[in-house]
């Protein structure tokens, strides 16, 4: 029992640090630009195709240098091209937008890549178990997911407070027309962050890709998982999405190592049902089923309890 | 009245389409769009009217879908006996207890807050449905047969024009109350409530209960669809409630223009025709209505049907005649621009296959072929470049006459 | 009895006390004016009247019931409406439309699904009516969000007196226009709210002294004075704090 909690909090840890990747993404543009990025976990995916690609040929440690920056790239060409045009038709039209560039770059991706999995794996240096505990292995690669992820968000909360484009960036978010007013070009920064945020998920797409598949449904998998973190989190707030991030990974990876169902919950109520019930179903499920379905639940749950999510304070 | 002379023509139309395209592959295409008709009309209500973005609408569609089906299936099986042109209001009923469940969660807040709601509640859905095989029949879905029940005047559904007919007088009555909607205080209230949801407080309205209503008669609208879907097609799996149905009839509100209420059913038409047509041609078919959407939103923000009475207002006005010439000298190069767009994106849909296109044999693993395509579609879009200031001055020109010729 | 009376009213921002222990009774048939300084908490006063925001503590009475604390919609139907400093329109919605929406629930008619809005023609006249009154007949069918300033103001104005409001709050009506226009709105502010009573915000002094029967001073989220205008401009403290050495000055501090 100890050994699988170890594994699943270790595990949860590690899914929870990659939500929150993409979800700082999500967050860190809406609190800017007002808009929620559908097309957020779409950047992921390519991310992984990307370096798929490019360490055929360049090899796996150039490809995760590479990657994310060619979809950073992408993503501000997207905002330069794309959102900046649609934003003079309003909030929903820019949503909408977004939700449309989803389906589009899963299109895309299926045309240059096609349907089935790619064979994109951990590099060999890091392929071999890390440790062995009870019998268990735990990969060196996720202790490295583990470790850049810590990395990232070390570096990234550094660059948003003790540099000066942190602070302008930060700055912008609040009051973009006082920085405007300062001689900066916002729709600039804009773009740079917009870049930087895909990048991330970009990145989280390079070390996601080998051990959750590289194949086109990854965006749609992860996607509203996202939004469910954001929206959790408090829509805006960075330390929302961080924690809401981290309860869900866990929540999720504890659901599914256990081995808890109803029909547990009833035997101890010592109540029975019979098997043809129309019901049946209800009464038969375990954790582990309804473990893609927690997320959700909690995501109704907060809406009902505390409508501002976890660190919100936006009314709308 | 004029209005009534265009629903007396509505109903003309409806009459004589399975007589026009009378086989049975084109009435099948027919039935397809009423209910996407009927689906983009109930979606446009919370959009258009209410302002209310929702990526969860297929919920109430699915689950009006489910309703009606298990009533065939009942039916099939001898417990209830329930005459087929009943079923439809099963299913409205059943859409509108669903949006009554959830509308209650989610209309508390409008904006984004309501957009992200409705996501998850769709996504939670889904997902349920493939644990609760039940009611959802697992991967299977739920299937019965429309013939099953009680035939009423000798009409037993067997037949494909019959279904149609039923459909038919069915969106007809269900587009007539959506209209009709429009028109009361609750849904010229719902108009006001997206637009300023603070002043209409302040006047005496609950700004939650307006959308509430406004998301019921959706709800109540989209099961009714669903059950339509569930008769014409005697199964319904969980994928009518997926998200992927929901951006279906997204696509198809902002294809047709979200601002009129025949806006979504020109969405409708467009988008079944494409889907049902492209697909003979190409197997890039979702890529190009992706790529149609997005083309829509970036370009078009009042869609197809805000471009149409653009266009309307200029031609009442005698302005066409000035925007034919630069519209003339746009269209050959548009015309190209997209040709070398498809032909490159086909090209690279068919490895190993030769495309045979005005005598020229392109192959993917030719890189003439690439560079030609791609050089072809880049001097296309210099000339376009070249051109469009001229028909964008001309538009803003006749738009600008028109305004002022109507407001003195 | 006063038709509003606020008593001990407090409101804070986090640190920030806009608001403290104000005291106020408006006298059914006045016209009564708030002036103050900028972030004297004159704007934040109107919310909590109206139900935008709660007071912290304290209480709001209206025809001797107490109000605070009730969504803004019960509010604004037991007989309080308001105009704001910036428009709040139904931009989308012709002018017609806009005024007909304000009229919904005066006349009866709520979230009903029953009624047709075409075939109502109590309602529609009385919509035409008020559009004849504000000068907008001309403009009936133009998008609200499509109109010139003043027209846009005349129409904000429009939806606070739509309905048969008891009291009527006006949150700076005449800002930012011309002075000409100011005269003309003016004007109109007399003309359709003969017979109520009237709360106002406002910044131009002209205005103030010409419409008030009574002035409240608010300065630091507190009441200086509450006074007739002729006494409020020979008052010590008001100058002090708000009209700087010269009474009866004419703009704004």
């Amino acid at each position: 029992m100890a050994d699988a909690l170890l594994f699943a909090t270790l595990n949860g840890l590690v899914t929870g640090l990659l939500l929150f990747m993409l979800a700082s993404g999500v967050t860190l543009i809406f609190s800017m630009m007002g808009v929620l990025n559908f097309a957020h976990a779409s950047f992921y995916m390519l991310g992984a195709y990307f370096a798929f690609s490019l360490s055929q040929h360049l090899g796996f440690w150039p490809a995760l240098l590479l990657a994310p920056l060619l979809t950073g790239v992408l993503g501000a060409l997207v905002e330069r091209y794309g959102l900046r045009q649609v934003h003079r038709h309003g909030a929903v039209a820019e949503l909408v937008f977004t939700f449309g560039l989803a389906f589009l770059i899963e299109e895309l991706v299926q045309l240059f890549w096609g349907r089935a999995t790619q064979d994109f794996r951990v590099p060999a240096l890091l392929d071999f178990p890390l440790f062995t505990l009870f019998g268990q292995d735990f990969p060196a690669w996720r202790a490295f997911m583990l470790l850049l992820s810590l990395g990232i968000f070390a570096g990234l909360y550094a660059g948003l407070t003790r540099t000066r484009y942190g602070l302008i960036l930060r700055a912008a978010i609040t009051h973009p027309q006082t920085v405007a007013n300062l001689g900066h070009n916002v729709p600039r920064i804009f773009m740079l962050a917009f870049g930087v945020g895909t990048a991330l998920a970009g990145l989280a797409g390079v070390i996601a890709g080998p051990v959750l598949g590289t194949w086109p449904g990854m965006a749609a998998s992860l996607g509203s998982l996202v939004f469910v973190i954001v929206v959790i989190g408090g829509l805006g707030s960075l330390t929302g999405a961080f924690v809401a991030a981290l309860l869900i990974g866990l929540l999720q990876s504890w659901a599914i190592a256990s081995s808890v169902g109803m029909a547990d919950v009833l035997a101890l109520l010592g109540v029975s049902f019979p098997p043809d019930h129309p019901l049946r179903d209800l009464w038969r499920l375990t954790l582990p089923q309804v473990a893609p379905l927690l997320p959700y639940v909690l995501l109704v749950l907060m809406l009902l309890l505390r409508p501002a999510g976890l660190a919100g304070n936006r009314e709308d | 009245m004029g209005s009534r002379k265009a629903w007396a023509a509505a109903a003309a139309l409806l009459g004589a389409l399975p007589l026009l395209f009378d086989s049975v592959l084109s009435v099948g295409i027919l039935n397809q769009m009423l209910i996407a008709v009927l689906f983009a009309l109930s979606y446009n209500t919370l959009l258009g009217q209410g302002g209310l973005l929702s990526f969860g609408h297929a919920v109430y569609f699915g689950l009006g879908g489910y309703v009606a089906a298990h009533a065939l299936r009942l039916t099939e099986l001898g417990s209830i006996g329930m005459p087929l042109v009943l079923l439809p209001l099963a299913g409205a009923a059943g859409g509108l207890l669903a949006a009554l469940l959830l509308g209650s969660v989610s209309t508390r807040r409008g904006g984004t807050a309501f957009t992200m709601i409705s996501l998850g509640l769709g996504e939670l859905l889904a997902a349920a449905a493939l644990i609760l095989v039940a009611f959802f029949g697992g991967e299977a879905g739920i299937s019965g047969d429309r013939t099953a029940g009680p035939a009423l005047l000798g009409v037993n559904f067997a037949r494909e024009t019959q279904v149609y007919y039923h459909a038919a007088v069915w969106v007809f009555l269900g587009a007539l109350c959506l209209a009709a909607f429009r028109q009361t205080p609750a849904g010229r209230l719902a108009m006001a409530v997206r637009d300023n949801p603070l002043r209409a407080q302040c006047l005496g309205y609950s700004a939650a209960r307006v959308r509430l209503l406004c998301f019921l008669v959706a709800g109540t609208f989209a099961g009714l669809a669903g059950a339509l879907f569930a008769i014409h097609n005697e199964i319904i799996t969980s994928q009518a409630l997926g998200t992927a149905n929901a951006g279906q009839v997204l696509l198809m509100c902002f294809l047709g223009g979200t601002g009129y209420f025949l806006g979504p059913v020109l969405g409708a038409v467009l988008l079944t025709l494409c889907s049902a047509l492209l697909s003979d041609y190409t197997t890039l078919s979702t890529l190009y209505l992706g790529l149609l959407f997005v083309g829509c939103v970036m370009f078009l923000p009042e869609g197809l049907g805000g471009l149409l009475v653009q266009l309307h207002a200029r031609w009442r006005h005698g302005r066409l005649g000035s925007l034919a010439r630069p519209l003339a000298r746009c269209a050959l190069p548009t015309a190209a621009l997209l040709l070398s767009g498809v032909l490159l994106l086909e090209l690279a849909a068919r490895e190993g296959e030769v495309l045979h296109v005005a005598g020229l044999a392109l192959q993917a693993a030719n890189v003439w072929s690439w560079l030609g395509l791609a050089g072809f579609g880049a001097v296309a879009s210099l000339l376009l470049r070249r051109e469009l200031p001229a028909l964008q001055a001309a538009w803003q020109q006749t738009g600008a006459a028109h305004i002022s010729q109507g407001r003195p | 009895m006063s038709l509003l009376r606020l008593e001990q009213v407090s409101k804070q921002f986090g640190r920030t006390r806009v608001l403290h222990a104000v005291d106020l009774a408006i006298e059914p048939g006045e016209c009564h004016a708030i002036i103050g300084p900028n972030g004297a908490g004159k704007s934040t006063l109107f919310h909590l009247i109206s139900g935008l925001l709660r007071p912290d503590s304290g209480q709001i009475a209206f025809e001797g019931k107490p109000i605070h604390g009730l969504p803004s919609e019960q509010i604004a139907r037991r007989g309080i409406a308001r105009s704001f400093q910036i428009s709040q329109l139904f931009t989308r919605l012709s002018v017609f439309e806009n005024l007909r929406c304000a009229l919904l629930w005066p006349m009866g008619y709520g979230c009903s699904l029953r009624h047709l809005l075409g075939r109502e023609k109590a309602l529609n006249a009385r919509a035409d009516a008020l559009l004849d009154e504000l000068g907008l007949q001309a403009l009936r069918d133009v998008p609200a969000g499509e109109l010139a300033y003043a027209a846009q103001r005349a129409l904000e104005l429009g939806l606070a007196i739509a309905g048969d409001a008891r009291l009527i709050l006006l949150d700076e009506p005449v800002a930012g226009m011309s002075h000409s226009e100011a005269a003309q709105a003016l004007a109109l502010i007399r003309r359709v709210t003969a017979e109520r009573t009237l709360l106002l915000v406002e910044h131009d002094m002209s205005v103030v002294f010409e419409l008030a029967d009574r002035i409240t001073v608010l300065a630091r989220g507190e009441v200086i004075a509450t006074d007739t205008p002729a006494r409020i401009r020979t008052n010590a403290r008001v100058q002090e704090v708000y009209l700087g050495t010269g009474a009866g000055g004419q703009s704004d501090a």
